[in-house]
């Protein structure tokens, strides 16, 4: 076990150092305009949406598991919170009670991942592949395909909210990110999903119920994913038919580069938070230099393997096994 | 014996009528249905079928998403094998539907192409806007209203575009580009930021923008949801006379947005006409009428002023007659 936090940490770090390099990088080349404080807000709160899907995402990759049907729970909760909320709509719920039904609808799509991935065997990709289409289509047939508007304007408003100068939308990932770092660090919740990672069959045998727990973490993943979703229906002040799709291809690199492992056990919040960061700060500080989108793209995947990359062969090297190793495995 | 001559007599009424009542039956394929764009390309081509009063059965058909080409072309290949009289299609791909689009029209199936030209294949007509033409109305209403602003013609444009490698969206870029740099030399049009057509990455692109440059003095948006990231940005920031921004499309949010002020104009085609048109057109084809082997749909530049009365081309849905 300390085995594994030394790992952990040590990942961390690395990606602290990939942060603080690319920072003082960009600060230099922009300028300072880079390091300014309005910049600085911006990139944490263009990093929250995506944050905020991707702490649920890391649960789900810490089970071993895949969750493609983020991006979808996305576009679903903003759907349903903007159908039900709509002033110019049918329904005119408050706010409060469209919050509740957006998160209300993303639990329930959770609980069915969880129940197709751990009751009927089915295989996590397939699983919330096929879900990933089926909410898609769901969001596009309750909204007729069209753009649901004139949102409550408190819900508007909480996209410009600021508290202590930092926007709402940061804190929500931030505070989000904290409480998810405690839960996964000192409750029975975040020990069992280690264990469960690790070894499915050695947490049965030590009691450990399988099934409910397994139902709890794709249940809060989607709950996660439905925050994310209203997180971005305040930005863009509407309900937007295709809202969220592609953000699962983003919320799966920021946890890898944030360490965890793709066969389970092995992934922190933190992590996952700094390759978020990484991840927006490349498309932040492209588009402050003004470099070739093209190229900006390339950038991106290569700095996906490269994070990795990196952190593999520090590992590696701080365990003795030499860079030979490292080679001669790839 | 008399039940058997009651079903041959029923079954030969139900035949004849449908022989003598038959309508044409003309396919509709449009790039998405995702999009409000095609949603009211798809108002039109109703609305069609409802003027021709039963004499033609309009159905729909469409991938999802307009990166879906290879769904688009399955459902092209079904519906040829439908045989219908006639096919509408807004293809994604200039080439990809070719061979299969040639081969119907060579078996006798009217094809009317909208909004995008596909290449070696016989078709009726083609239906389209000039889009060179909108990029270029976009930068004269920049210019026009920076001048309003009493701003010199001096500065940083910034462009962002939905996704790359469409060739509708590049000709507004192309056309947007060529026609700034003729008409205000000195005005800098920034490379161009592709967001995947995500209005939160068109956001987030435009505060970019905003940060690295001091002198940003304009934005195009090429399509709505580009329009609407944007225009959100320049609202919540209170940008409105400090950066004019213009885009193309139309939805309820960009028309929120020119209600503000945070969008100058739009830049809006004709959806409800092209469907329409699209479907009439199909209908002379199948009549043996002359058609024209181009026909411009045409833009129209929305302003705050004229706002109120152009609703019927903003939201065509409420031209629905269905």
């Amino acid at each position: 076990m300390a085995g594994r936090r030394e790992r952990k940490t040590f990942t961390e770090k690395n990606l602290l150092i990939i942060l603080v390099v690319m920072w003082v990088f960009l600060a230099i080349a922009t300028g300072g305009n880079f390091s300014s404080w309005a910049n600085i807000t911006n990139l944490i709160r263009q990093s929250s949406i995506n944050g905020v899907v991707a702490i649920g995402m890391t649960l789900i990759i810490i089970t071993g598991g895949i969750d493609l049907s983020v991006g979808s729970i996305v576009g679903l909760s903003g759907m349903v919170f903007a159908i039900f909320t709509s002033t110019r709509g049918e329904f005119q719920f408050p706010t409060i009670v469209g919050i509740l039904l957006a998160l209300g609808i993303s639990a329930l799509i959770g609980l069915i991942n969880a129940v197709a991935v751990h009751d009927g065997k089915v295989p996590a990709f397939i699983a919330t592949l096929g879900m990933m289409t089926l909410v898609r289509g769901v969001v596009m047939y309750i909204s007729g395909g069209r753009m649901v508007t004139a949102v409550p304007l408190e819900y508007r408003r909480f996209a410009v909210l600021e508290f202590l100068g930092i926007p709402a939308l940061a804190w929500s990932w931030i505070i989000l990110a904290a409480f998810m770092m405690l839960v996964l660090k000192y409750t029975k919740f975040g020990r069992n999903l280690y264990a469960i990672g690790s070894n499915e069959e050695a947490a049965r045998l030590s009691g450990i119920n399988i099934r409910l727990n397994m139902y709890s973490f794709y249940i809060v993943a989607a709950l996660f994913s439905g925050i994310a979703g209203l997180m971005l229906g305040t930005r863009m002040a509407a309900g937007v038919p295709t809202g969220g799709s592609g953000y699962e291809l983003d919320a799966i690199a920021s946890v890898v580069i944030g360490g965890a492992s793709l066969s389970g056990g092995v992934g922190t919040v933190l992590g996952t938070a700094l390759g978020a960061l990484i991840i927006q700060t490349i498309r932040n500080g492209g588009n402050l230099l003004g470099v070739d989108p093209f190229i900006m793209q390339m950038v991106i995947g290569a700095i996906i393997i490269l994070a990795v990359f990196f952190d593999q062969f520090v590992k590696n090297r701080r365990k003795g096994e030499g860079r030979k190793r490292l080679f001669k495995r790839a | 014996m008399r039940k058997v001559l009651m079903l041959l007599v029923m079954a030969s009424i139900l035949f004849g009528a449908t022989l003598g009542f038959a309508a044409y039956e003309i396919a509709f394929i449009v790039k998405a249905t995702d999009s409000d764009f095609w949603q009211y390309t798809i108002v039109g081509a109703k609305n069609a079928e409802h003027d021709l009063q039963g004499l033609v059965n309009v159905t729909v058909y469409g991938p999802p998403s307009e990166s879906d080409i290879d769904k688009q072309v399955a459902i092209l290949e079904d519906v040829v094998n439908r045989k219908p009289d006639a096919i509408v299609i807004s293809s994604t791909s200039s080439e990809a539907p070719s061979l299969i689009l040639d081969e119907a029209y060579k078996q006798g199936i009217k094809i009317v192409l909208i909004d995008n030209f596909v290449y070696d294949t016989g078709y009726n007509s083609f239906l389209a806007t000039n889009n060179e033409v909108g990029g270029a109305l976009a930068a004269d209403k920049l210019v026009e209203y920076l001048k309003a602003a009493g701003k010199e013609l001096k500065g940083k444009i910034g462009l962002v575009s939905a996704m790359a490698g469409v060739q509708v969206l590049t000709d507004r870029d192309d056309g947007f580009k060529t026609r700034l740099a003729e008409i205000a030399p000195d005005l800098e049009v920034l490379p161009t930021i592709y967001v995947d057509n995500d209005i939160s990455r068109a956001g987030n692109a435009t505060e970019d923008l905003l940060i690295a440059y001091d002198d940003l003095v304009g934005m195009f948006a090429d399509n709505n949801h580009t329009g609407d990231g944007v225009a959100r940005v320049i609202e919540l920031q209170g940008l409105q006379d400090e950066v004019i921004s213009v885009a193309y499309d139309s939805d309820p949010q960009e028309i929120d947005a020119l209600r503000n002020g945070s969008l100058k104009a739009l830049i809006v085609q004709d959806p409800h006409g092209m469907g329409y048109k699209g479907v009439m057109f199909a209908f002379m084809a199948i009549n043996g009428e002359p058609l024209p082997e181009y026909f411009d749909t045409g833009v129209y530049v929305i302003e705050k002023d004229i706002l109120d009365d152009s609703m019927w081309v903003l939201d065509p849905f409420s031209r629905k007659k269905y």
